[in-house]
């Protein structure tokens, strides 16, 4: 019966049902039906963005393409779309969209992560200086850096401001909703540096290590710094 | 978790045997909070409890659990799962179980159930519920994955019945008799979805009244309710479970001939596919209530039990 809804009913075993075949046939098309019409609405409900960039007619055309991928249905309903970004990326005429898909997709991450309280500035308050820098810190679970194109740039941009300089975007969710702000550079480099836990003092640690942050101003980590906190983007690690 | 020690549990579910309840959607988080928690609620303006189901739950956080933690607090709920996979030949998916009894300890749900049926095989995932066949072998089969889920869960589940396109040519028994030794062999009970009697019914050219006449009220724990789509075929109608319209005119006949017989049962009111506005649902949830009420008069009451 499984060949049979995955590659038609020239591979249902003779004698497995009753009935005509007639009604056979027709049983079995609801069933694909059914299987098809989920799996294809699962991953618009994941790429509302890209769908909105192709159109239905060529987003239906690309996941249906995708879906004829063994490893694309073996996985759950939730997570149909995981590969999908980096199929994307492999067709020529769709491959422009495959940075909206990967921002989508980090989104769903973003709105799906466990609840945990963010760091905010007020935690910091009644602590003195000199024990700052050893406070550690971490990205929060559901923040995700997203890379800026022109087709994000226009999917996300009008509900931001201060896009003009910003080449990624933080995706965080502090509480209930999803946040989309531009980042700076080193606003960008203490995530990468907080993806593991540690502390502050290493966190603004400026280096000439490559990635680190060219030309920085002496107070820019700093203030990269307060705006994670104000985002909601870093928790704070205790023993 | 032996059958014996089910029946000696006396466990009494939580859901009114007279209430109603709706299918839980995220359009309606804000309405539904706010009928659950009013403190005087308006007569027929909320449901007695929620269903969801528990995949859409799976996520390890965010807005969706923030709601059903707050109305949890005002309402019972109940957990209809669709993805167990109970029969598949390579047993039940345990990561699905795992994540199911984590979101069981988290939310207590009043009842949890899920399907007679299959949607997993060893390699792939198949987002429907596929039939399999009546016989001993793979009752057998059933009743050993519904007792790891009740010992994981460490409480008894509801099985519901299918709505079913297609007939295995060679089967022993009937789906009331499958269900009525499932039931006596594994200490779970029967979810009865009448739309889903009518769609076999009609599908496989049973007659839909002794369908429901043949089942036990015993055993049956709790009861949906929902639409279907028509399609005219120069061989007959070919009804589809689309849970996306009204409940019919044959389906209420159905629900008010079974509860004439078994008296009050918890209802719920399945719509999943062009999910309407909350009042569209609880109209329909107010039909279910009047019917309830008729059998009420009628009957002796029936304490929803989920006891065997």
């Amino acid at each position: 019966m499984m060949l049979a809804i995955d590659e038609g009913p020239v591979h249902l075993p003779p004698g497995l049902f009753a009935g005509p075949a007639s009604r056979i046939i027709a049983g079995m098309k609801v069933h694909a039906n059914t299987i098809s019409h989920a799996r294809l609405v699962a991953l618009e409900e994941s790429f509302p963005r890209v769908l909105a960039l192709l159109g239905h007619a060529e987003f239906n055309r690309h996941s249906r393409g995708f879906l004829l991928r063994a490893e694309a249905v073996r996985v759950a309903l939730a997570v149909i779309g995981r590969e999908f970004p980096r199929y994307l990326s492999c067709i020529p005429e769709a491959a422009f969209a495959s940075a909206l898909a990967q921002f989508d997709w980090l989104w769903l991450e973003a709105f799906r992560a466990p609840d945990v309280r963010s760091l905010v500035l007020a935690d910091l308050a009644g602590i003195r200086p000199q024990e700052l820098p050893q406070i550690v810190l971490q990205r929060h679970p559901a923040t995700r850096l997203a890379p800026l194109d022109d087709h994000i740039r226009g999917a996300v941009g009008n509900a931001l401001s201060d896009m003009s300089d910003a080449e990624w975007l933080l995706l965080v969710r502090p509480e209930d909703q999803v946040r989309i702000l531009p980042v700076t550079a080193a606003m960008r480099s203490i995530l990468v540096k907080a993806d593991f836990p540690a502390s502050i003092g290493n966190l603004l640690a400026v280096t000439d290590e490559p990635g680190s942050i060219p030309d920085c101003l002496p107070d820019a980590p700093m203030q990269a710094l307060i705006a994670l906190i104000e985002a909601g983007a870093l928790r704070e690690v205790r023993e | 978790m032996a059958k014996r020690m089910l029946a000696d549990m006396n466990y009494l579910a939580d859901l009114p045997p007279s209430g109603v309840g709706i299918g839980l959607k995220p359009q309606h988080y804000g309405v539904v909070l706010q009928s659950v928690s009013a403190s005087i609620p308006a007569s027929g303006s909320s449901p007695d409890w929620l269903e969801v189901h528990p995949q859409n739950y799976f996520c390890d956080g965010g807005a969706p659990h923030r709601w059903l933690s707050a109305i949890s607090e005002h309402a019972p709920i109940s957990f209809h799962s669709v993805g167990l996979s109970l029969g598949s030949a390579e047993g039940l998916n345990r990561g699905e179980l795992e994540r199911l009894a984590a979101l069981c300890d988290r939310y207590n749900p009043a009842l949890v159930s899920d399907h007679l049926s299959w949607s997993s095989s060893a390699n792939n995932r198949y987002p429907d519920l596929l039939p399999l066949p009546y016989t001993e072998e793979a009752l057998a089969h059933f009743v050993d994955q519904v007792g790891r889920v009740q010992d994981r869960l460490g409480r008894r589940i509801l099985i519901e019945n299918p709505s079913r396109y297609l007939a295995f040519a060679h089967e022993e028994m009937d789906e009331v008799d499958f269900l009525h030794l499932l039931c006596e062999r594994s200490g779970c009970q029967i979810l009865l979805d009448i739309n889903n009697i009518e769609v076999s019914a009609t599908n496989l050219g049973f007659n839909a009244e002794a369908l429901i006449d043949a089942f036990d009220p015993a055993l049956v724990g709790e009861i949906h309710l929902a639409g279907h789509a028509r399609e005219e075929r120069d061989d007959g109608a070919l009804l589809i479970d689309d849970h996306g319209s009204p409940v019919s005119e044959v389906t209420w006949n159905l629900f008010a001939r079974f509860i004439a017989r078994a008296g009050p049962k918890p209802v719920l009111i399945e719509w999943d596919t062009d999910v309407p506005d909350y009042s569209v649902l609880m109209e329909e949830a107010n039909t279910a209530r009047a019917h309830l009420q008729d059998a009420g008069r009628n009957t002796a009451p029936e304490i929803a039990r989920v006891i065997a």
